[in-house]
């Protein structure tokens, strides 16, 4: 268990499966996704396979977002992509108890694994993508210290068009020197 | 390929594997390795087979002409902490002592420390290789310690020194 404030994150493992799949049929959760979640929901046996594909993958490592009061487990945060000879990795997170929204653990989680990679793994350069819509996301990438770097036009199809993504970015020297 | 005045490194292929066993029976030129003789071709294969699972690479050191005259490997990389150690055989003996080596290692420096982006390069040496000492120092290298009866060799535990060299070393050498 790594520690933050308010979320401690622990390594994710086969039995979280449930977990998983609760969270990715919540209509609530997949709404602003964009493309890397673009189904309409998923099967007990399909989130299995993903897990263990998700375990097996040498270059991602994923956590399970815990609420330090009470242990409850509440999301999905990871790194995947992870290159390191150039130490670089790309950032994916999901808070997926809606009751716990804006409340700042998405935020708390953030901070916690930024400091795991810059501090622990020795990385360089955190990247995410960030589907243009997810205003609420895009905030609170900002307020962590993420940059706008660029736009992956017509990333994905949702409801009816294309859409744009955001490309963002946070360096070790700059999460260093906040 | 890395490319220098007098060698280049470039990728082992299976065709090298005989040279590699000749080397490794010859008892004076192993005399400072950790392996020595006996070394049979199907070991061998099998050391090749692993070496294309690992990122920890092996280069054969070659002369302007072509020929194959050692190798020399990056071993135990360590991305997080940015260091790595590394070892070099001139198996060809009549190109002792006329700078190949020096040149070889100087090549995979600026290749670890400009391309992998290290920050620490180490490598250990029987403490009574001497010839090998004042190559390394030659490359950048400084002597930090020693391990204690770390190898055994013809019924005898000996000492290696311990010699490495920081990125600060090297930006050092090439400020110009």
């Amino acid at each position: 268990m790594i520690e933050g404030r308010q979320v401690g994150l622990r390594l994710m493992e086969s039995q979280d499966v449930w977990l998983l799949y609760r969270w990715f049929n919540d209509r609530r959760v997949l709404e602003d996704l964009g493309s890397g979640h673009g189904y309409f929901c998923v099967s007990m046996e399909e989130e299995k396979s993903a897990v263990e594909r998700m375990l097996q993958d040498r270059q991602a490592t994923h956590f399970i977002i815990m609420k330090r009061e009470g242990g409850q487990p509440i999301g999905l945060i990871g790194l995947v992509s992870i290159d390191e000879r150039n130490a670089s990795a790309e950032l994916r997170i999901i808070v997926g108890e809606v009751s716990e929204w804006d409340n700042g653990l998405g935020e708390d989680a953030i901070e916690v694994l930024l400091n795991h990679a810059f501090n622990a793994k020795n990385l360089h350069r955190i990247w995410l993508r960030v589907a243009e819509y997810n205003g609420r996301a895009i905030a609170c990438y900002r307020k962590c210290g993420f940059k706008d770097e660029g736009r992956s036009r017509h990333d994905h199809y949702h409801k009816g068009a294309w859409r744009d993504a955001l490309l963002m970015s946070i360096l070790d020297s700059e999460f260093r020197g906040r | 390929m890395l490319q220098g005045k007098l060698v280049r490194l470039r990728y082992p292929e299976r065709g090298d594997l005989p040279t590699f066993v000749r080397w490794f029976n010859d008892s004076e030129t192993t005399q400072f390795l950790l392996r020595g003789p006996p070394m049979g071709l199907e070991e061998e294969e099998q050391w090749y087979a692993d070496l294309l699972k690992h990122e920890e690479k092996v280069f054969c050191i070659e002369t302007s002409e072509g020929k194959l005259i050692g190798n020399i490997g990056i071993m135990h990389l360590q991305w997080t902490n940015r260091n790595a150690e590394i070892g070099v055989l001139i198996g060809e003996k009549e190109y002792w002592s006329r700078g190949f080596g020096t040149e070889a290692i100087a090549l995979l420096l600026r290749y670890m420390f400009e391309e992998l982006n290290l920050e620490r390069i180490s490598l250990y040496c029987d403490e009574t290789n001497l010839r090998a000492q004042r190559c390394y120092q030659k490359c950048g290298f400084r002597q930090e310690g020693k391990y204690r009866h770390h190898r055994f060799k013809g019924g005898v535990f000996t000492n290696d020194v311990v010699m490495s060299i920081l990125r600060e070393d090297w930006d050092g050498l090439n400020r110009t």
